[in-house]
């Protein structure tokens, strides 16, 4: 199955329906830390132009992510991390240029939806 | 021994009394009828087409004939078989020859799992394939008939077979079923084309098949390697546009005009991305045959240098 990440309109996050508490909706409240999980280890990723094309063993599913969405998953090869974190490193590397917010929100709970990040049951130290 | 090595009495007597098994590319077909103007229309259009040996075995057993019953006599009908069973409701008796045709690739789109397979036309040429994934009416066969009658080597108007094991293109030559306005385009761009005639209110409107050049045939177990990949558009009176698509689109379009990518999993992932990894990638927007295949050839000769 092919699925995409790529760029997130205003329009489309109106029309998300999140049930579950997602790792953006815990950050209002818990500031959680947010984990690769197991089957983030087992991607195979090829980089063309300005899009990774990525395979998920897990799931047997073709993703299209964005810049963003990839360096989602990029900063959490460190370790875990809290959202404000891994926004301020995936700032710094795109240079600066600042991701929209939004963006950044709706691909978090993307991945989360793959099966690809999940919340540390731990929460972010300076709360 | 060929088709049209089979004298038409042998040839209808074969059909009718267990089938005869005829070569298209890596595929042994074996085909049953009893209908007397199928058998004479395909003897003269599977003509250049090898025979399997005696001891080959058959990928399907394909068969069109009459149903049982009423159906027999009165308002005929023909009605294609796979194994024995029939999958889809008769057709009409007049269109048993390519109800025939589009059976066998209905066989190949959901059987041929051990390969993966591109809905696109491939032609090749010194060595080089290319490729040209396209939905439905963004004329694919026509530019495919007409490139081959132009120097390029059909491998297949509707199927990219992809062996897994090194990622080689296979040829699967069989006829291609021109439709509707490409017929009389086709004619006319190179009257002597082998055409076979029209069927008038099939399924898919106005239909007629072209044979492929007897090289192509003679070639079928030649594989080539994919160079190119161009998604054509044929778009009414528009100018010529031959332009580079970024490899992230071509992959996309690629995968999703693929029969079983899904089914082959990380096979089809590994091979698509190879495939797209090694071709140039270009959009086609044509309404002049012959500049199109200017422009296709153009772009062989500066990409082989």
């Amino acid at each position: 199955m092919l699925s995409l990440v790529l760029i997130i309109t205003e329009n489309l996050a109106d029309d998300i329906r999140v049930e579950r508490k997602s790792i953006a909706t815990l950050e209002i409240i818990a500031n959680p830390l947010v984990i690769l999980t197991p089957a983030a280890g087992e991607l195979i990723w090829v980089e063309w132009d300005d899009a990774y094309i990525v395979y998920q063993l897990s799931s047997t599913e073709t993703h299209f992510f964005n810049e963003t969405t990839a360096l989602i998953i990029e900063s959490l090869r460190q370790g875990p991390l809290s959202m404000e974190s891994m926004r301020n490193w995936i700032m710094d590397e795109l240079g600066g240029q600042s991701s929209d917010g939004l963006q950044l929100t709706m691909a978090v709970e993307r991945l989360e939806e793959l099966g690809l990040i999940d919340a540390s049951d731990e929460t972010a130290p300076g709360l | 021994m060929r088709v049209g090595d089979l004298p038409l009495q042998e040839w209808e007597h074969s059909l009718a009394n267990g089938g005869v098994a005829i070569q298209f590319g890596s595929f042994n077909i074996q085909i049953r009828s009893n209908l007397v103007g199928f058998v004479s229309l395909a003897h003269y259009l599977y003509q250049p087409y090898p025979l399997a040996a005696a001891e080959a075995i058959a990928d399907f057993h394909v068969g069109i004939s009459s149903p049982k019953g009423l159906r027999r006599w009165v308002r005929r009908q023909s009605i294609f078989s796979l194994d024995g069973r029939s999958p889809f409701a008769p057709y009409p008796i007049g269109h048993a020859f390519p109800a025939l045709e589009w059976g066998i690739n209905w066989c190949v789109a959901t059987r041929a799992h051990h390969l993966l397979m591109l809905h696109a036309a491939v032609v090749e040429r010194e060595g080089s394939a290319m490729l040209f994934p396209a939905w439905p009416g963004h004329g694919k066969s026509t530019l495919c008939a007409a490139l081959i009658h132009s120097g390029w080597r059909l491998f297949s108007d509707e199927f990219g077979l992809v062996r897994p094991s090194d990622g080689m293109l296979l040829p699967m030559p069989r006829l291609i079923p021109l439709k509707n306005e490409s017929i009389g385009v086709i004619r006319q761009f190179r009257p002597e084309v082998v055409v076979g005639p029209s069927f008038h209110g099939t399924r898919k409107g106005t239909v007629a098949h072209v044979r492929p050049p007897a090289d192509s045939i003679l070639r079928a177990q030649e594989p080539a390697r994919a160079r190119w990949l161009v998604f054509p558009r044929w778009v009414a009176g528009a100018p010529l546009s031959l332009a580079p698509i970024a490899k992230s689109q071509a992959f996309l379009m690629v995968a999703t005009n693929s029969f079983n990518y899904e089914i082959l999993d990380e096979t089809a992932f590994r091979l698509v991305t190879e495939m797209v990894g090694n071709c140039d990638c270009f959009s086609l927007v044509y309404s002049d045959l012959d500049e199109a295949i200017t422009a296709l050839g153009e772009l062989a000769r500066s990409s082989h240098g």
